[in-house]
Protein backbone atom coordinates (compact mmCIF):
# COMPACT_ATOMS: atom_id res chain seq x y z
CA UNK A 1 0.00 0.00 0.00
CA UNK A 2 1.81 3.38 -0.66
CA UNK A 3 0.22 6.88 -0.08
CA UNK A 4 -2.30 8.84 -2.15
CA UNK A 5 -0.10 9.41 -4.93
CA UNK A 6 0.86 5.13 -4.94
CA UNK A 7 4.45 6.55 -3.83
CA UNK A 8 6.62 3.67 -1.42
CA UNK A 9 8.78 6.74 0.18
CA UNK A 10 8.23 10.90 -0.10
CA UNK A 11 11.15 13.05 1.08
CA UNK A 12 9.22 16.86 0.92
CA UNK A 13 11.64 19.45 1.55
CA UNK A 14 13.63 17.61 4.31
CA UNK A 15 16.36 19.46 5.90
CA UNK A 16 18.85 17.96 8.01
CA UNK A 17 21.78 19.23 9.79
CA UNK A 18 24.00 18.01 12.24
CA UNK A 19 24.80 21.03 15.12
CA UNK A 20 25.73 23.54 12.71
CA UNK A 21 26.21 21.75 9.58
CA UNK A 22 23.48 21.01 7.03
CA UNK A 23 23.87 17.98 5.70
CA UNK A 24 20.91 18.25 3.20
CA UNK A 25 18.69 21.22 2.39
CA UNK A 26 14.72 21.12 1.00
CA UNK A 27 15.36 17.33 -0.77
CA UNK A 28 12.05 16.33 -2.20
CA UNK A 29 11.88 13.23 -4.33
CA UNK A 30 9.68 10.32 -4.54
CA UNK A 31 10.25 6.27 -5.00
CA UNK A 32 7.25 4.71 -6.89
CA UNK A 33 6.42 0.55 -6.67
CA UNK A 34 8.86 -1.36 -8.12
CA UNK A 35 10.61 1.35 -8.60
CA UNK A 36 14.91 1.39 -8.43
CA UNK A 37 15.95 4.77 -7.37
CA UNK A 38 19.74 5.44 -7.22
CA UNK A 39 21.33 8.13 -5.39
CA UNK A 40 24.62 9.66 -6.66
CA UNK A 41 26.98 12.04 -4.87
CA UNK A 42 30.15 12.89 -3.79
CA UNK A 43 31.40 11.02 -0.25
CA UNK A 44 29.91 13.22 2.47
CA UNK A 45 27.32 15.35 0.12
CA UNK A 46 24.37 13.35 2.06
CA UNK A 47 23.77 10.38 0.27
CA UNK A 48 23.91 8.13 3.17
CA UNK A 49 21.60 10.24 5.40
CA UNK A 50 19.10 10.51 3.37
CA UNK A 51 18.90 6.12 3.93
CA UNK A 52 19.46 7.09 7.96
CA UNK A 53 16.03 9.32 7.84
CA UNK A 54 13.69 6.93 5.63
CA UNK A 55 14.70 4.40 8.26
CA UNK A 56 14.26 6.88 11.15
CA UNK A 57 17.76 6.51 12.55
CA UNK A 58 17.75 10.40 12.33
CA UNK A 59 15.27 12.99 12.14
CA UNK A 60 14.47 15.93 10.31
CA UNK A 61 15.05 19.21 11.26
CA UNK A 62 12.43 20.29 8.70
CA UNK A 63 9.79 18.61 5.85
CA UNK A 64 8.18 15.51 5.95
CA UNK A 65 9.03 11.84 5.13
CA UNK A 66 6.45 9.58 4.19
CA UNK A 67 6.90 5.70 3.92
CA UNK A 68 3.93 3.81 2.37
CA UNK A 69 1.94 7.00 3.18
CA UNK A 70 2.45 7.32 6.81
CA UNK A 71 4.66 9.94 7.96
CA UNK A 72 7.64 9.41 10.38
CA UNK A 73 9.35 12.25 11.34
CA UNK A 74 6.81 11.93 14.77
CA UNK A 75 6.95 8.18 15.38
CA UNK A 76 8.61 7.16 18.35
CA UNK A 77 10.95 4.36 18.19
CA UNK A 78 8.56 2.07 19.44
CA UNK A 79 6.52 2.77 16.46
CA UNK A 80 9.02 2.70 14.14
CA UNK A 81 10.43 -0.56 14.78
CA UNK A 82 7.43 -1.62 13.95
CA UNK A 83 7.88 0.50 10.16
CA UNK A 84 11.18 -0.75 9.92
CA UNK A 85 9.69 -4.79 9.39
CA UNK A 86 8.59 -3.32 6.09
CA UNK A 87 12.00 -1.81 5.07
CA UNK A 88 15.61 -4.22 4.53
CA UNK A 89 18.69 -2.20 5.30
CA UNK A 90 21.99 -3.34 4.11
CA UNK A 91 24.35 -1.68 5.62
CA UNK A 92 28.73 -0.17 3.93
CA UNK A 93 30.36 -3.15 4.44
CA UNK A 94 27.50 -5.15 5.70
CA UNK A 95 27.39 -4.57 9.32
CA UNK A 96 27.14 -8.20 10.26
CA UNK A 97 26.83 -9.12 13.96
CA UNK A 98 30.37 -10.13 14.54
CA UNK A 99 30.00 -12.15 17.57
CA UNK A 100 27.12 -14.51 15.32
CA UNK A 101 27.18 -16.99 12.93
CA UNK A 102 26.46 -16.18 9.26
CA UNK A 103 23.14 -18.73 9.96
CA UNK A 104 22.51 -16.71 13.11
CA UNK A 105 22.63 -13.07 11.25
CA UNK A 106 20.77 -14.14 8.60
CA UNK A 107 18.22 -15.84 11.17
CA UNK A 108 18.68 -12.83 13.70
CA UNK A 109 14.82 -11.28 12.83
CA UNK A 110 13.16 -14.73 13.18
CA UNK A 111 15.16 -15.86 16.22
CA UNK A 112 14.33 -12.43 18.02
CA UNK A 113 10.79 -12.56 17.14
CA UNK A 114 10.27 -16.34 18.76
CA UNK A 115 7.70 -17.55 16.28
CA UNK A 116 9.43 -20.27 14.44
CA UNK A 117 11.45 -23.42 15.55
CA UNK A 118 14.96 -23.66 15.44
CA UNK A 119 15.04 -26.38 12.68
CA UNK A 120 12.28 -23.67 10.60
CA UNK A 121 14.62 -21.25 10.75
CA UNK A 122 17.27 -22.85 9.86
CA UNK A 123 15.82 -23.87 6.89
CA UNK A 124 14.46 -21.19 6.10
CA UNK A 125 18.21 -19.47 6.34
CA UNK A 126 19.88 -22.01 4.42
CA UNK A 127 17.15 -21.48 1.76
CA UNK A 128 17.94 -17.85 1.42
CA UNK A 129 21.67 -18.68 1.72
CA UNK A 130 21.06 -20.74 -1.06
CA UNK A 131 19.72 -17.95 -3.10
CA UNK A 132 22.64 -16.52 -3.12
CA UNK A 133 25.19 -19.58 -3.38
CA UNK A 134 26.31 -19.64 0.32
CA UNK A 135 25.12 -22.03 1.73
CA UNK A 136 27.96 -23.32 3.00
CA UNK A 137 28.88 -20.62 4.70
CA UNK A 138 26.11 -21.04 7.10
CA UNK A 139 28.35 -21.75 10.20
CA UNK A 140 31.04 -19.54 9.08
CA UNK A 141 31.51 -16.13 11.06
CA UNK A 142 31.89 -12.63 9.34
CA UNK A 143 35.40 -12.05 9.38
CA UNK A 144 35.84 -15.76 7.42
CA UNK A 145 34.15 -14.05 4.48
CA UNK A 146 35.58 -11.84 1.58
CA UNK A 147 33.59 -8.65 1.11
CA UNK A 148 31.19 -10.02 -1.59
CA UNK A 149 30.19 -12.71 0.38
CA UNK A 150 29.33 -10.51 3.56
CA UNK A 151 27.66 -8.46 1.50
CA UNK A 152 25.40 -11.18 0.15
CA UNK A 153 24.84 -12.05 3.47
CA UNK A 154 23.76 -8.74 4.57
CA UNK A 155 21.06 -8.37 1.65
CA UNK A 156 19.83 -11.89 2.91
CA UNK A 157 19.76 -11.08 6.55
CA UNK A 158 17.73 -7.64 4.96
CA UNK A 159 14.82 -9.79 3.48
CA UNK A 160 15.04 -12.09 5.89
CA UNK A 161 13.27 -10.15 7.74
CA UNK A 162 11.48 -8.06 6.45
CA UNK A 163 8.47 -9.04 4.08
CA UNK A 164 10.71 -7.19 1.30
CA UNK A 165 8.42 -4.58 0.55
CA UNK A 166 11.43 -1.80 0.40
CA UNK A 167 15.29 -2.49 0.36
CA UNK A 168 17.84 -0.16 1.25
CA UNK A 169 21.52 -0.31 0.15
CA UNK A 170 24.33 1.74 1.40
CA UNK A 171 27.08 1.18 -1.27
CA UNK A 172 26.21 -2.07 -1.96
CA UNK A 173 29.07 -2.59 -4.56
CA UNK A 174 31.80 -0.43 -3.49
CA UNK A 175 35.34 -1.87 -2.55
CA UNK A 176 34.19 -5.01 -5.23
CA UNK A 177 35.57 -6.60 -7.74
CA UNK A 178 33.99 -6.07 -10.98
CA UNK A 179 32.28 -9.88 -11.03
CA UNK A 180 31.20 -9.63 -7.25
CA UNK A 181 29.65 -6.22 -7.99
CA UNK A 182 27.71 -7.79 -10.77
CA UNK A 183 26.38 -10.66 -8.96
CA UNK A 184 25.40 -8.24 -6.26
CA UNK A 185 23.45 -5.74 -8.88
CA UNK A 186 21.92 -9.02 -10.57
CA UNK A 187 20.56 -9.93 -7.03
CA UNK A 188 19.31 -6.57 -6.76
CA UNK A 189 17.36 -6.44 -10.08
CA UNK A 190 16.16 -9.95 -9.00
CA UNK A 191 14.79 -8.81 -5.68
CA UNK A 192 12.76 -5.93 -8.00
CA UNK A 193 11.65 -8.35 -10.95
CA UNK A 194 10.75 -11.22 -9.06
CA UNK A 195 8.67 -9.92 -5.51
CA UNK A 196 8.12 -6.11 -6.58
CA UNK A 197 10.47 -4.69 -4.07
CA UNK A 198 11.09 -0.88 -4.38
CA UNK A 199 14.68 0.22 -3.43
CA UNK A 200 16.87 2.67 -2.64
CA UNK A 201 20.69 2.71 -3.92
CA UNK A 202 22.88 4.54 -2.76
CA UNK A 203 26.39 5.00 -4.49
CA UNK A 204 29.51 6.37 -6.22
CA UNK A 205 29.80 3.39 -8.81
CA UNK A 206 28.16 4.52 -11.77
CA UNK A 207 28.11 1.64 -14.06
CA UNK A 208 26.51 -0.29 -11.35
CA UNK A 209 24.21 2.36 -10.60
CA UNK A 210 22.94 2.17 -14.35
CA UNK A 211 23.06 -1.66 -14.46
CA UNK A 212 19.84 -1.38 -11.22
CA UNK A 213 18.82 1.84 -11.71
CA UNK A 214 15.37 2.91 -13.05
CA UNK A 215 15.64 6.73 -11.56
CA UNK A 216 18.45 8.74 -10.62
CA UNK A 217 18.93 11.73 -7.93
CA UNK A 218 22.03 13.68 -7.59
CA UNK A 219 23.18 15.25 -4.50
CA UNK A 220 25.56 17.83 -4.50
CA UNK A 221 26.23 19.92 -1.00
CA UNK A 222 22.97 18.39 0.41
CA UNK A 223 21.19 19.38 -2.23
CA UNK A 224 19.44 17.64 -5.05
CA UNK A 225 21.06 19.12 -8.70
CA UNK A 226 19.15 16.26 -10.70
CA UNK A 227 16.43 13.85 -10.60
CA UNK A 228 15.34 11.67 -13.74
CA UNK A 229 15.88 8.70 -16.02
CA UNK A 230 19.19 6.93 -16.95
CA UNK A 231 18.48 8.73 -20.49
CA UNK A 232 18.13 11.93 -19.14
CA UNK A 233 21.04 11.88 -16.79
CA UNK A 234 23.01 10.89 -19.48
CA UNK A 235 21.84 14.58 -21.12
CA UNK A 236 22.25 16.23 -18.11
CA UNK A 237 24.33 19.50 -18.31
CA UNK A 238 25.04 20.22 -14.63
CA UNK A 239 28.36 20.15 -13.96
CA UNK A 240 28.59 18.48 -10.88
CA UNK A 241 26.96 15.56 -12.47
CA UNK A 242 28.69 15.54 -15.53
CA UNK A 243 31.37 14.81 -12.51
CA UNK A 244 30.38 11.96 -12.17
CA UNK A 245 29.59 10.55 -15.55
CA UNK A 246 32.90 10.79 -16.80
CA UNK B 1 39.23 23.24 26.57
CA UNK B 2 37.89 26.37 28.08
CA UNK B 3 36.69 25.54 31.91
CA UNK B 4 32.94 26.71 30.11
CA UNK B 5 33.00 23.44 27.59
CA UNK B 6 34.92 21.14 30.22
CA UNK B 7 31.72 21.96 32.56
CA UNK B 8 29.58 21.89 29.12
CA UNK B 9 30.76 18.32 28.19
CA UNK B 10 30.36 16.76 31.97
CA UNK B 11 26.91 18.48 32.03
CA UNK B 12 26.35 16.27 28.96
CA UNK B 13 27.88 13.38 29.96
CA UNK B 14 25.53 13.14 33.52
CA UNK B 15 22.77 14.33 31.13
CA UNK B 16 23.54 11.40 28.63
CA UNK B 17 24.08 9.29 31.80
CA UNK B 18 20.64 9.88 32.93
CA UNK B 19 18.96 9.33 30.30
CA UNK B 20 20.27 5.54 29.66
CA UNK B 21 20.23 4.67 32.83
CA UNK B 22 16.50 6.25 32.67
CA UNK B 23 15.68 3.87 29.62
CA UNK B 24 17.21 0.48 31.19
CA UNK B 25 15.05 1.31 33.76
CA UNK B 26 12.35 1.10 31.64
CA UNK B 27 13.49 -1.82 29.79
CA UNK B 28 13.48 -3.52 33.20
CA UNK B 29 9.79 -3.62 32.85
CA UNK B 30 9.80 -4.70 29.59
CA UNK B 31 9.75 -8.03 27.08
CA UNK B 32 11.57 -9.66 25.81
CA UNK B 33 14.39 -10.17 28.45
CA UNK B 34 17.63 -11.68 27.27
CA UNK B 35 17.69 -13.85 29.83
CA UNK B 36 20.85 -15.79 27.90
CA UNK B 37 22.15 -12.64 27.15
CA UNK B 38 23.13 -11.90 30.71
CA UNK B 39 24.14 -15.49 31.72
CA UNK B 40 26.52 -14.97 28.97
CA UNK B 41 27.67 -11.83 30.67
CA UNK B 42 27.57 -13.12 34.12
CA UNK B 43 30.27 -15.40 33.01
CA UNK B 44 32.32 -12.89 30.77
CA UNK B 45 32.60 -10.30 32.87
CA UNK B 46 32.08 -11.64 36.19
CA UNK B 47 33.77 -15.34 36.59
CA UNK B 48 36.65 -13.66 33.78
CA UNK B 49 37.08 -11.14 36.66
CA UNK B 50 37.77 -13.92 39.32
CA UNK B 51 41.80 -14.01 38.94
CA UNK B 52 42.20 -10.28 38.66
CA UNK B 53 40.26 -9.93 41.80
CA UNK B 54 41.55 -12.80 44.10
CA UNK B 55 44.88 -11.29 43.27
CA UNK B 56 43.95 -7.85 43.93
CA UNK B 57 42.19 -9.15 47.29
CA UNK B 58 45.26 -11.24 48.46
CA UNK B 59 48.14 -9.12 48.25
CA UNK B 60 45.83 -6.07 49.34
CA UNK B 61 45.59 -7.75 52.72
CA UNK B 62 49.06 -8.85 52.71
CA UNK B 63 50.05 -5.31 52.37
CA UNK B 64 47.53 -3.74 54.92
CA UNK B 65 48.55 -6.49 57.66
CA UNK B 66 52.16 -5.55 57.02
CA UNK B 67 51.38 -1.80 58.06
CA UNK B 68 49.22 -2.52 60.81
CA UNK B 69 51.36 -4.97 62.63
CA UNK B 70 53.84 -2.59 62.68
CA UNK B 71 51.32 0.37 64.09
CA UNK B 72 49.94 -2.06 66.32
CA UNK B 73 53.48 -3.49 67.65
CA UNK B 74 54.05 0.10 69.23
CA UNK B 75 51.06 0.25 70.96
CA UNK B 76 51.40 -3.44 72.40
CA UNK B 77 48.11 -3.99 70.40
CA UNK B 78 49.13 -6.82 68.14
CA UNK B 79 47.06 -9.26 68.87
CA UNK B 80 43.97 -6.80 67.29
CA UNK B 81 45.54 -7.51 63.83
CA UNK B 82 42.62 -9.35 62.52
CA UNK B 83 40.23 -6.83 63.32
CA UNK B 84 41.84 -3.98 61.91
CA UNK B 85 42.37 -5.93 59.01
CA UNK B 86 38.88 -7.40 58.57
CA UNK B 87 37.21 -3.62 59.15
CA UNK B 88 39.60 -1.88 56.77
CA UNK B 89 38.71 -4.80 53.91
CA UNK B 90 35.01 -4.78 54.79
CA UNK B 91 34.16 -1.69 54.76
CA UNK B 92 37.05 0.06 52.13
CA UNK B 93 39.67 -1.46 50.85
CA UNK B 94 37.89 -4.52 49.49
CA UNK B 95 34.86 -2.58 47.64
CA UNK B 96 36.69 -0.01 46.44
CA UNK B 97 40.09 -2.07 45.16
CA UNK B 98 37.54 -4.50 43.65
CA UNK B 99 35.13 -1.84 41.78
CA UNK B 100 38.57 0.27 40.66
CA UNK B 101 40.07 -3.57 38.95
CA UNK B 102 36.86 -4.54 37.69
CA UNK B 103 35.91 -0.95 36.46
CA UNK B 104 40.27 -1.34 34.53
CA UNK B 105 38.43 -4.58 33.07
CA UNK B 106 35.10 -4.45 32.51
CA UNK B 107 34.17 -1.16 31.89
CA UNK B 108 36.94 -0.86 29.22
CA UNK B 109 35.70 -4.06 27.65
CA UNK B 110 32.16 -2.86 27.75
CA UNK B 111 33.42 0.53 26.43
CA UNK B 112 35.44 -0.90 23.60
CA UNK B 113 32.78 -3.77 22.31
CA UNK B 114 29.49 -1.73 22.07
CA UNK B 115 32.37 1.25 20.51
CA UNK B 116 33.39 -1.24 17.85
CA UNK B 117 29.40 -2.38 17.49
CA UNK B 118 28.66 1.36 17.01
CA UNK B 119 31.75 2.52 14.44
CA UNK B 120 30.69 -0.93 12.01
CA UNK B 121 27.12 -0.03 12.27
CA UNK B 122 26.30 -2.77 13.81
CA UNK B 123 23.95 -1.06 16.43
CA UNK B 124 21.90 0.68 13.78
CA UNK B 125 21.52 -3.00 11.68
CA UNK B 126 20.22 -3.87 15.17
CA UNK B 127 17.48 -0.85 15.43
CA UNK B 128 16.66 -1.60 11.65
CA UNK B 129 16.48 -5.36 12.75
CA UNK B 130 13.84 -4.60 15.32
CA UNK B 131 15.91 -5.04 18.06
CA UNK B 132 16.25 -2.14 21.03
CA UNK B 133 20.08 -1.84 21.55
CA UNK B 134 19.48 -0.84 25.31
CA UNK B 135 17.55 -4.24 25.91
CA UNK B 136 19.44 -6.35 23.90
CA UNK B 137 22.98 -4.93 24.79
CA UNK B 138 22.61 -2.29 28.10
CA UNK B 139 20.03 -4.52 30.23
CA UNK B 140 22.11 -7.54 30.10
CA UNK B 141 25.50 -6.06 31.05
CA UNK B 142 24.42 -3.87 33.87
CA UNK B 143 22.28 -7.11 34.94
CA UNK B 144 25.31 -8.99 34.81
CA UNK B 145 27.94 -6.37 36.78
CA UNK B 146 25.31 -5.47 39.08
CA UNK B 147 25.01 -9.36 40.61
CA UNK B 148 28.36 -10.40 40.32
CA UNK B 149 30.45 -7.78 41.41
CA UNK B 150 29.38 -8.02 45.24
CA UNK B 151 30.15 -11.42 45.08
CA UNK B 152 33.18 -10.85 43.56
CA UNK B 153 34.05 -8.35 46.63
CA UNK B 154 32.62 -11.04 48.97
CA UNK B 155 35.60 -12.84 47.29
CA UNK B 156 38.25 -10.48 47.38
CA UNK B 157 37.47 -9.47 50.83
CA UNK B 158 37.58 -13.32 52.26
CA UNK B 159 41.17 -13.32 50.35
CA UNK B 160 41.96 -9.87 51.73
CA UNK B 161 41.74 -11.70 55.23
CA UNK B 162 43.50 -14.58 54.51
CA UNK B 163 46.19 -12.70 53.05
CA UNK B 164 46.46 -10.78 56.72
CA UNK B 165 46.39 -13.67 57.97
CA UNK B 166 49.21 -15.15 56.65
CA UNK B 167 51.29 -11.91 57.51
CA UNK B 168 50.04 -12.78 60.86
CA UNK B 169 50.96 -16.03 61.36
CA UNK B 170 54.70 -15.99 59.48
CA UNK B 171 55.56 -12.89 59.76
CA UNK B 172 53.84 -11.42 63.09
CA UNK B 173 54.16 -14.40 65.39
CA UNK B 174 50.22 -14.10 66.13
CA UNK B 175 48.52 -17.66 66.58
CA UNK B 176 46.14 -18.41 64.35
CA UNK B 177 43.11 -18.65 67.22
CA UNK B 178 44.12 -15.13 67.72
CA UNK B 179 43.76 -13.81 64.54
CA UNK B 180 40.73 -15.92 63.48
CA UNK B 181 38.76 -15.09 66.73
CA UNK B 182 39.01 -10.99 65.97
CA UNK B 183 38.13 -11.75 62.32
CA UNK B 184 34.95 -12.73 63.81
CA UNK B 185 34.55 -9.76 65.85
CA UNK B 186 34.87 -7.31 62.76
CA UNK B 187 31.80 -9.21 61.67
CA UNK B 188 29.08 -6.81 62.53
CA UNK B 189 25.80 -6.80 60.92
CA UNK B 190 26.80 -2.43 60.10
CA UNK B 191 30.46 -4.12 59.02
CA UNK B 192 28.54 -6.35 56.65
CA UNK B 193 25.89 -4.29 55.20
CA UNK B 194 28.40 -1.50 54.28
CA UNK B 195 30.60 -3.96 52.81
CA UNK B 196 27.51 -5.22 50.42
CA UNK B 197 26.13 -2.42 49.55
CA UNK B 198 28.51 -0.39 47.83
CA UNK B 199 29.22 -3.02 45.36
CA UNK B 200 25.44 -3.07 44.11
CA UNK B 201 26.25 0.85 43.28
CA UNK B 202 29.76 0.59 42.09
CA UNK B 203 28.31 -2.18 39.47
CA UNK B 204 26.10 -0.13 38.46
CA UNK B 205 28.15 3.10 37.52
CA UNK B 206 30.82 0.64 35.95
CA UNK B 207 27.87 -0.79 33.66
CA UNK B 208 26.00 2.30 32.92
CA UNK B 209 29.36 4.30 32.06
CA UNK B 210 30.71 2.05 29.96
CA UNK B 211 27.62 1.41 28.11
CA UNK B 212 27.18 5.01 27.77
CA UNK B 213 30.45 5.64 26.39
CA UNK B 214 30.49 2.98 24.13
CA UNK B 215 27.22 3.51 22.15
CA UNK B 216 28.43 7.20 21.80
CA UNK B 217 31.43 6.31 20.32
CA UNK B 218 32.45 7.75 16.97
CA UNK B 219 35.33 8.16 15.15
CA UNK B 220 36.64 5.11 14.00
CA UNK B 221 39.09 3.10 15.96
CA UNK B 222 40.79 6.06 17.53
CA UNK B 223 37.38 6.93 18.93
CA UNK B 224 36.98 3.23 20.67
CA UNK B 225 40.43 3.64 22.48
CA UNK B 226 39.44 7.35 23.15
CA UNK B 227 35.67 6.25 24.62
CA UNK B 228 37.24 3.17 25.92
CA UNK B 229 39.93 5.45 28.13
CA UNK B 230 37.08 8.13 29.02
CA UNK B 231 34.75 5.36 30.10
CA UNK B 232 37.63 4.10 32.60
CA UNK B 233 38.74 7.15 34.06
CA UNK B 234 34.92 8.50 34.67
CA UNK B 235 34.18 4.98 36.36
CA UNK B 236 36.79 5.27 38.30
CA UNK B 237 36.16 8.75 39.49
CA UNK B 238 32.52 8.19 40.15
CA UNK B 239 33.03 4.97 42.28
CA UNK B 240 35.48 7.12 44.38
CA UNK B 241 33.05 10.61 44.42
CA UNK B 242 30.38 7.41 45.46
CA UNK B 243 32.23 5.62 48.14
CA UNK B 244 32.72 8.88 49.71
CA UNK B 245 29.18 9.59 50.10
CA UNK B 246 28.04 6.08 50.66
CA UNK B 247 30.58 6.09 53.70
CA UNK B 248 29.06 9.55 54.93
CA UNK B 249 25.81 8.16 55.01
CA UNK B 250 26.59 4.66 56.36
CA UNK B 251 28.64 6.67 59.46
CA UNK B 252 25.33 8.98 59.49
CA UNK B 253 23.04 5.51 59.98
CA UNK B 254 25.12 3.10 62.02
CA UNK B 255 26.65 5.88 64.28
CA UNK B 256 30.25 5.28 63.67
CA UNK B 257 32.42 7.75 65.61
CA UNK B 258 34.38 9.91 63.28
Amino acid sequence: MGDVTGDMITFEQVTCSFESQVVLKDVSFRVAPRETKVIIGASGSGKTTILRLILGLLKPEAGRILVEGQEISALSEEEMIVLRRKIGMVFQEGALFDSMTVGENVGYRLFEEGQLSESEIEDRVRHLLGFVGLEEAIDMMPDELSGGMRRRVAIMRALAAVDARMMLYDEPTTGLDPMTARTICDLIKRLRDAQGVSSVVVTHQMADAFRVGDRFLAIHDGQVVYEGTADELRQCRDEHVRGFLV
Amino acid sequence: MTPAERLKSWVVEVQSLAQLTGRAGAALFQRPWYGKEMIEQMDLLGVGSLGIVILTGLFAGMALAMQFSVELASFGAKSFLGRAVTVSILRELGPVLTGLMVAGRVCSGIAAELGAMKVTQQIDAMRVLGTDPVKRLVLPRIVAVVVMLPILTVISDGMGVLGGFFISFFISRIGAPTYWSEVGQAFSFENVVGALIKPFLFGFIIAIVGCDHGLRTAGGTKGIGAATTRAVVFASVLILVANFLLTKLLVSVFGWAT
